[in-house]
């Protein structure tokens, strides 16, 4: 702990002993004021111990008011770094051109220069201005400027767009609408802060922008852009009341729409006269330079020009200067390996390499690159040259191969890749001859819809199981649905029955279809069932009383006919009786089926 | 009971397979001596005729991955890079991992000084597999997920490891159908093969308008909008626009476009 502490404390110190020495930084804001507005003057001690207020310089013009003093601590990189800000308020009392300062300040033994700052104090309001009615125009307005009026093709320009305001707080999103032109093409605006400029004798607050065109096109470009800006205007109060205080009614903005004058530019075609042999439409101004590697190679290898060009125009459009090598070289066309441009797309830096081979050992010299461009500061044509390029060929050592340079390809910069020295031979025939289908087989209807099968079958599975285990759960629910099948059987067998005439057994069966049925709709064994309790339950659920007392019909007759005494039927039916059990059956299966109906 | 319907599924299935096939086959052996006749033309040096040849293979329809490959040695080899690259790019296509399409894709892009196509990462990795191999896969995950989930929901003891196994094979299906989607985007944004010289892509689709950069015999290119007889093309981040005459799809539809597979006469 004590260890701890004692370290603490070295560092401390030695940070201490190590600050810097003093300087002293002046401001004040803003330059440009009004009568009766106020700027702020700071002044900033560092590298001083309990500094002094600065002794100020006299101000006839302007009222001082001390406003704070503030002190801040930091360590940075072990070093103690204290400093003092004095702040005051300067009233101007007059208009005109002011100089405050230079003067020195002393701390201890040691002194700083402070430098002069230039004030300007205007008149409240412009000449003539009082009693003129004022404008939303006269408070807001923007302005598009270019540094000149005529352009070549091609040329990169700047665009400055400068938004006036006075006595406004504007929002602070900026946009720009409608600034096409047909032949011009803008790269985005850069938002280049705020000052002040005195414009008909007032001061406005000035939001500058700059972007950058390219004409890409000849002709004459009217920009006409809307600049929406926002006004910050008060909320409007509904009473005197408390809520109508600022505090609580804070501005809303709202979007107003500038047009600047209409700023007409001329885009001239570049000079037919003079115009080089070689120049391919790079215009602005450019350094260029060129080297080969290397300089001694043998015969049938491989030699690299390499070519930068750095400049600021359309650097984009920039394409690598042909090199007239004839036919003492084998060419390859120049491959582009670097390319570094500016985020406003105005300048940057191409770097092209091109490959060439020798063909005999005469082949000694590589011919000069020439880059021409047009610069439109100096209105002429230029050329800068590089090379041309001795080279020493020695002869190949086999004369057979064929060995190619692959500027773009993986491999350390200047390194020859060998490739092989010819094609790969042609493939035997294709075991199939299929003909290519007009539509890929997997497009076809039929395979996407095959593709639903398995879908299907997840689906019938899942209900299926579902099913299944929500029937296992619920006995009551499987029998109501088991119980069509069994009175289903007992039908089939009556039918049976009626077929060899046993009137006996129909009657069984008919039974057996009755209690199997209602046995199973209502979840009881079939001892359970008897014709009444059948007919109550019907009613109770308000089955057609009709369809009630049928089936209690039945089920009385085939009680009697089962446990009853022996019937005329007992022997073999003849056809009439036969025609009427039948008849009896299909009755049943209607009231059966009827039953299906209702909820028991 | 469940006879007809595997019958109708197996009818089904024969039925799409059969909707999806082409024009009647010509005889094999026709086919395999126009081949070896084009193959004989170009150990002679005949390579117009070779050329030739092969061509009208791909007139027929039987655009294989030999017959585009050896017509990219036939153009090769008679001067023609153009025309070269182009029929390589169609073999590779076809059979993606085929290292002697590669070499000499390149071998021909590096003799003509032309830089290789860059595909994005997604289409490096995925077009290591033909479409249609992705497709097979696809459906292979996709019957093999049903067949786990299926297994999942009927047999519950083993619910766990079947639920496993089935979003395994639905992954497979997804990387699959990812596979597939990035073959697409050749079909969405084409491949094009500048087949004349001396090319230049220009800002704008206009015959006077400022070239923009230059774009030689060989290059291959992504079309990114058509404009009457203009295309749109990319190479690597810039854009410009050449004529159509001078470029070639690499996507062939040899029964639409036969007369497209020979390049403008020079």
């Amino acid at each position: 702990m004590a260890l701890g502490f004692l370290l603490v404390l070295g560092v401390l110190l030695s940070a201490a002993a190590a600050r810097a020495a003093l300087t002293v930084e002046f401001e004040i804001e803003p330059k440009l004021l009004r009568i009766g507005e106020a700027a702020t003057m700071s002044f900033t001690v560092r590298g001083a111990s309990g500094p002094e207020k600065p002794a100020l310089p006299e101000m006839k013009a302007f009222q001082v008011f001390p406003a704070g003093t503030q002190q801040s601590v930091t360590i940075v990189n072990g070093r103690f770094d204290r400093s003092v800000t004095f702040t005051y308020r300067l009233v101007p009392t007059m208009t005109g051109d002011y100089s405050i300062g230079p003067f020195t300040y002393t701390a201890g033994k040691e002194e700083a220069e402070v430098p002069a700052i230039p004030i300007r104090v205007v008149a409240r309001e412009g000449a003539g201005g009082e009693g003129k009615q004022q404008t939303l125009d006269d408070l807001l307005f923007a302005r598009l400027t270019t540094e000149r009026k005529e352009y070549y093709l091609q040329e990169v320009f700047d665009l400055a767009l400068a938004v006036y305001s006075r006595g406004l707080t504007l929002g602070r999103e900026t946009g720009l609408l409608n600034l096409e032109a047909a032949g011009l093409s803008f790269f985005p605006f850069k938002d280049l802060g705020t000052d002040r400029e005195v414009v008909g004798g007032n001061v406005y607050e000035v939001h500058r922008f700059l972007g950058r065109a390219k004409a890409a096109a000849t002709g004459s470009f009217t920009l006409a852009p809307v600049v929406r800006t926002a006004v910050a205007v008060p909320r409007r109060g509904r009473g005197q009341g408390i809520f109508d205080d600022p505090f609580f009614s804070p501005a809303e903005l709202r979007q107003t729409d500038l047009r600047p004058p209409p700023l007409t530019v001329e885009v001239r075609p570049l000079p037919a006269s003079g115009r080089p042999a070689g120049f391919s439409g790079a215009v602005g101004t450019f350094t260029f330079s060129a080297d080969v590697r290397p300089a001694t190679v043998a015969e049938g290898e491989p030699v690299t020009l390499t070519m930068e060009i750095r400049g600021r125009g359309n650097v984009e459009a920039v394409t690598a200067p042909p090199v007239p090598a004839g036919d003492v070289f084998k060419v390859y066309d120049p491959k582009l390996i670097k390319k570094e441009i500016s985020e406003d797309r105005a300048e940057g830096t191409l770097v092209f390499e091109q490959v060439f081979i020798p063909r005999s050992t005469s082949s000694t010299l590589l011919p000069a690159a020439t880059f021409s461009f047009f610069d439109p500061v100096q209105k002429s044509y230029r050329k800068i040259t590089g090379g041309p390029f001795p080279l020493r060929v020695t002869p190949s050592a086999s004369p057979g191969a064929v060995v190619v340079k692959a500027p773009a390809a993986a491999g350390p910069e200047g390194a020859t890749l060998t490739l092989g020295s010819d094609i790969v031979y042609l493939k035997p025939a294709p075991r199939d001859w299929k003909p290519f289908p007009p539509r890929p087989w997997y497009v076809s209807p039929w395979f996407l819809a095959l593709q639903l099968v398995p879908l299907g079958i997840v689906a019938a599975l899942f209900f299926g199981v579902r099913r299944r285990e929500e029937l296992s759960r619920d006995v009551a629910k499987a029998r109501r649905q088991k119980a069509p099948r069994a009175a289903q059987a007992g039908i089939r067998a009556a039918e049976d029955a009626l077929r060899h005439g046993d009137a006996r057994r129909f009657h069984e069966a008919l039974w057996e279809a009755l209690a199997a049925y209602f046995g199973h709709r209502l979840n009881l064994s079939p001892g359970e069932i008897s014709g009444d309790f059948v007919t109550e339950r019907l009613s109770r659920a308000g089955f057609d009383p009709a369809g009630t007392a049928r089936l209690g019909e039945l089920f009385r007759r085939s009680e009697e006919e089962r446990f009853g005494r022996p019937s005329p039927s007992a022997s073999p039916l003849a056809a009439e009786e036969r025609q009427k059990l039948s008849g009896l059956l299909d009755e049943l299966g209607r009231l059966l089926r009827s039953c299906e109906k209702v909820k028991l | 009971m469940r006879r007809p319907a595997a019958t109708l599924l197996l009818l089904m299935a024969t039925a799409g397979l059969a909707a999806a096939a082409g024009p009647e086959a010509v005889q094999p052996a026709r086919l395999q001596q126009q081949f070896h006749e084009a193959g004989r033309a170009y150990d002679e040096g005949r390579m117009p005729d070779a050329v030739r040849l092969y061509e009208d293979l791909i007139g027929r329809g039987y655009a294989a991955m030999e017959v585009s490959f050896n017509l990219g040695n036939a153009s090769f080899k008679g001067g023609r890079l153009g025309p070269a690259v182009l029929h390589y790019r169609r073999a590779w296509r076809l059979a993606p991992r085929d290292p002697d399409t590669a070499a000499n894709l390149r071998f021909a892009l590096q003799a003509g000084g032309v830089s290789e196509p860059v595909l994005s990462g997604p289409e490096s990795l995925f077009t290591r597999l033909t479409e249609q191999e992705w497709i097979l896969a696809a459906m292979a995950g996709w019957w093999a997920a049903c067949l786990f989930l299926g297994l999942a929901i009927f047999f519950r003891a083993r619910r766990g490891l079947s639920l496993r196994l089935a979003a395994g094979a639905g992954f497979v299906t997804l990387v699959a159908l990812l596979g597939v989607w990035t073959w697409r985007g050749f079909a969405r944004e084409p491949e094009v093969v500048v087949m004349e010289s001396a090319q230049q892509a220009l800002y704008a689709p206009l015959a006077t308008s400022t070239p923009h950069f230059p774009v030689p015999e060989g290059s291959v290119l992504r079309a990114r909008e058509f404009q009457g007889d203009w295309v749109k093309v990319a190479l690597g981040d810039r854009t410009g626009w050449i004529r159509r005459a001078v470029c070639a799809p690499v996507l062939l539809n040899p029964t639409a476009d036969a007369g497209a597979v020979r390049p403008p006469d020079r």
